[in-house]
């Protein structure tokens, strides 16, 4: 039998792992809102982030130093990528825009295994964070109370950031008519460049921050990549409400079968993910309407 | 001209066939030419018989993914399911109740067929290009079941699709009782099941069905309003790529002699994916080339590095500047060789325009 | 006057993908000019105003903005110059308010004339979502929003009546004389060729992606053989 203890640390592992998703799932939607680009490489992104704050923290840098620059640092591949790759691509047929970030996430892993070669590298979680804290009679680790914590913080910010800013009035502008933002007066190009770089950042911070906790090997971003478009489906596309809820929601999920059937995690994802389409194709949160919440 | 023709305005002299009379006569010519070699090929260099023998197999998967990819126009990333699980039932009914082709083939296709169906059934209801998404999701539960060996799990047995490490050993196919153990042999079989495939496949393209398929991939609202059930035309499409690209599987697992959860891994999806690009999308025939390329584009590679990577920029640099792929270039050069050239001028221009951040 | 017209179109070809839509376009409009483009649908009249914007760019020709070559610039860099185009079907995000939709609009440029003064109806309105709006009043907002941002000079208006009941056509008419009050230079499409000629001082009919005659707003109103062959007005 799982005790009270177990189930507990399970949801704070689970609530700690869906808020770091959301990182990721918010600037997979953003990205998909605004370009109508599925960017399977934003994996990828997710992976050099780790592998960054791995190489900066074994070069003797601290963790914080990693969980700074080491997100920057992947902000800088994102947007080349967007640049070189991308812009090429809009107005295309939308199948090449897929269809490239799938080759980048192929290019990235490839190179991945030419730098850091092929097995797991070891990312430790900053020695200040090491122990446990005490809450009630349960313990948990600190560096899961801070993520949790940290990434709490971020997700609300972006939130309000595009609810309530004129940069989220902007982004909601041009998620519903690019060329009319142009005609404007804005530089819709470089938005695209800037909501793909910062969709970049926060992918490499979500990096950072699993890393300690999840191996780091050359594979690691296509079971993530996979994960966050199952919760986009799942929260409904295109619906940064949903998409945030369902993070949360796969979070717990994954907590709680990590503790139960370890070995069924993701098979319980995408049954959920199974069951959401058939019983609501449009997403748990989404409107016929498919209008932005 | 059909009535769904003069539908979806398409003149009289447009001649819409894939693989019209000349790409046919190609085929046949292709066809007879590896026949003949054969035997050939086995005395001077044997271990091209196993690298054409592979050519053949992805040959098969890549057309018959392009059913949907590129004809459809129905992105599937998925494919290595339906690959995947035609190998696993080769090995299940090879290592149990009878190595006769004809059933195990027929098991094999019909088991893949199945997983295709239900794969499509729930992969239409993604929106646009989620359809891809949806459809490698699928693919990889397949994996994950085959990895974990998750049958054995749930009925309490030792094992079923044998975990990580696969099924090994699995046992020539046996036809009247000719076994088709040797290379030699299977190389043959091998022939002759791919001609039967794509032969059907072609048919398939271009029968009433197949022009519906490229109706659903040039306006698909069109054909809904002129009353096509297109979601069961899209499942109907990926169940009959899906059987094809079992079979391929079912070829692929005794020439290697394992079935594998890497056959049901993305990246079995990915070569295809990579093959029919490079091969020119929705061809048909290019994908059939891009297969042979790569095949044997890997053999060499593999010599000087990391071929993979080589691969992955090749291929994005395809997407980006060449994504009618090998046939595309082909039917460009040939068209008008200076047309030609002065394409990739205006191409590398308008690259630099795009990565500027002008929008045309 | 100064040395150059506001606007000079020069010749150009403009394609959607490979089809061919306006052929050896040229127009010319002065400063302070309100100049009407006519024709059936399907002329050619939005691709003109397109082409104008750098929406859809032309392949041959020349653009001339205040005698500056424009047409191998981004639709941003266009509007950052003073062009504004009101668009066919008024384009306003529906689901931001009248609000954001004007600041949205100002936080381009630093043009800050209050909109609302001019458009009253929208004062009343700042907090609704554009959306719910009725035709006239998305209208009204899009014109405001032409004209928030970057100084406007000449003002694209793409029939700017398009589907509104007779006596909110006679206020955008008002809207559209005031602005010319105002010394904003005007190229206007419309379809109702009788209030496009009553509006502006000359006009341009356009056929099949060409300008096929060219006169003074009373004089193109005053043909009846003008009128008939070209505008099927009887
Ligand atoms: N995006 C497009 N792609 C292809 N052809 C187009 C496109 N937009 C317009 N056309 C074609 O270009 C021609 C001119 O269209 P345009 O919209 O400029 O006409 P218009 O004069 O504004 O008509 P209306 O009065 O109906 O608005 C038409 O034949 C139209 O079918
Ligand atoms: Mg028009």
């Amino acid at each position: 039998m799982v005790g009270f203890e177990a189930l507990v640390r399970a949801t704070i592992l689970g609530l700690q792992f869906g808020t770091t998703l959301a990182l990721l799932v918010a600037g997979l939607t953003l990205v998909f809102g605004l370009m109508d680009v599925i960017n399977l490489a934003h994996g990828s992104l997710y992976m050099l982030g780790a592998y960054f704050g791995v190489t900066l923290v074994d070069a003797g840098g601290s963790f914080w130093l990693a969980l700074v620059v080491a997100p920057v640092a992947v902000g800088v591949v994102g947007l080349l990528m967007e640049v070189f790759t991308l812009r090429p691509l809009y107005g295309r047929e939308p199948l090449y825009q897929i269809l490239v970030t799938l080759g980048l996430a192929f290019v990235v892993e490839e190179s991945v295994k030419e730098v850091w070669g092929t097995s797991a590298q070891n990312f430790a979680a900053p020695a200040v964070l090491a122990g446990s804290i005490d809450i009630a009679g349960v313990t948990y680790s600190q560096y899961q109370a801070f993520v949790l914590l940290f990434t709490t913080v971020l997700v609300a910010a972006i939130w309000v950031g595009l609810e309530r800013t004129n940069v989220g009035v902007l982004l909601q502008a041009t998620a519903h008519d690019p060329e009319m933002v142009d005609a404007l007066g804005f530089d819709v190009s470089r938005v695209f460049t800037g909501v793909f770089a910062v969709s970049a950042v926060l992918a490499g911070l979500a990096g950072v921050l699993l890393g300690p906790a999840r191996a780091v090997t050359p594979s690691m971003w296509f079971n993530v990549v996979l994960l966050a478009f199952a919760i986009i489906v799942i929260g409904g596309l295109g619906n940064f409400r949903g998409a945030i809820v369902a993070s949360l929601l796969v979070g717990l999920l994954t907590g709680y079968a990590a503790l139960l059937v370890p070995s069924y995690t993701e098979l319980l994802v995408f049954a959920l993910m199974a069951v959401v389409l058939l019983v609501r194709p449009a997403g748990i949160f989404g409107t016929a309407t498919g209008d932005p919440g | 001209m059909t009535v769904l023709d003069r539908l979806l305005d398409r003149s009289g002299a447009r001649t819409d066939e894939v693989l019209g009379r000349r790409g046919r006569v190609a085929l046949v010519l292709v066809f007879c030419g590896l026949a003949v070699a054969g035997p050939v090929i086995d005395v001077i260099a044997t271990f091209w018989l196993h690298v054409l023998t592979r050519v053949m197999i992805f040959a098969l998967f890549a057309i018959s993914l392009d059913l949907v990819f590129g004809y459809t126009g129905l992105p599937s990333f998925g494919h290595a399911a339906m690959f995947g699980v035609g190998g696993y039932t080769v090995a299940f009914v090879t290592l149990g109740p009878t190595q006769n082709l004809l059933v195990t083939i027929a098991t094999a296709a019909l088991a893949s067929a199945t997983v295709a169906l239900l794969i499509g059934w729930l992969s239409v209801r993604g929106t646009g290009l989620f359809f891809a998404f949806l459809t490698l999701a699928f693919a990889q539960v397949l994996y994950l079941v085959a990895f974990n060996d998750l049958p054995a799990q749930l009925l309490g047995a030792d094992k079923i699709t044998g975990g990580d490490n696969g099924l090994v050993g699995i046992p020539g196919y046996e036809l009247f009782g000719v076994e088709f153990g040797g290379l030699f042999e299977y190389y043959y079989l091998t022939l002759v099941v791919v001609g039967i495939c794509v032969a059907l496949l072609i048919r398939i393209a271009n029968s009433e069905f197949g022009r519906v398929l490229q109706g659903i991939r040039e306006n698909e609202d069109r054909l809904t309003a002129l009353g096509y059930d297109v979601t069961r035309y899209k499942v109907i499409a990926f169940t009959v790529s899906g059987t094809f690209t079992g079979v391929a599987g079912a070829l692929y697992a005794p020439l290697v002699r394992i079935a594998h959860p890497s056959q049901l891994f993305w990246l079995t999806s990915a070569d295809g994916i990579i093959m029919i690009l490079v091969g020119g999308i929705g061809t048909l025939w290019g994908p059939m080339v891009g297969a042979a390329f790569i095949t044997v584009f890997e053999e060499f590679a593999t010599v000087v590095g990391n071929w993979h990577l080589y691969l992955g920029v090749l291929f994005v640099t395809m997407v980006i500047f060449l994504p009618g792929g090998i046939a595309g270039a082909i039917s460009t050069v040939a068209r008008s060789p200076r047309e030609a050239l002065s394409n990739a001028r205006r191409a590398g221009r308008r690259y630099v325009r795009r990565v500027r951040g002008d929008r045309h | 006057m100064s040395a150059h017209p506001v606007l000079a179109v020069e010749g150009i070809d403009t394609y959607y993908g490979r089809s061919h839509v306006l052929f050896d376009l040229s127009l010319e409009v002065g400063a302070g000019e309100t100049v009407a483009l006519i024709g059936n649908n399907g002329a050619g009249k939005t691709t003109t105003l397109r082409s104008i914007m750098g929406l859809t760019p032309p392949e041959r020709g020349r653009i001339l903005f205040r005698g500056e070559e424009i047409q191998g610039c981004k639709p941003n860099e266009i509007r950052r110059r003073g062009v504004s185009l009101v668009p066919e079907d008024r384009r306003i995000f529906p689901s931001l308010t009248v609000a954001e939709n004007v600041e949205l609009a100002a936080a381009a440029g630093s043009t800050t004339t209050d909109v609302y003064d001019r458009f009253p109806v929208l004062d009343d309105r700042r907090d609704q979502r554009a959306g719910t709006l009725s035709g006239g009043e998305q209208q009204m907002l899009a014109i405001a929003r032409g004209l928030v941002g970057p100084p406007t000079e000449l003002l694209l208006l793409d029939e700017p009546t398009e589907g509104l009941a007779p006596q909110i056509v006679e206020d955008v008419s008002e809207v559209v004389e005031a602005l010319t009050d105002d010394g904003i230079t005007i190229l206007l499409v419309e379809q109702n060729a009788e209030l496009a000629l009553e509006l502006a001082d000359r006009a341009y009919v356009i056929e099949t992606g060409r300008i096929v005659h060219e006169a003074g707003g009373d004089e193109l109103l005053h043909d009846p053989e003008v009128l008939e062959t070209h505008l099927g007005v009887r």
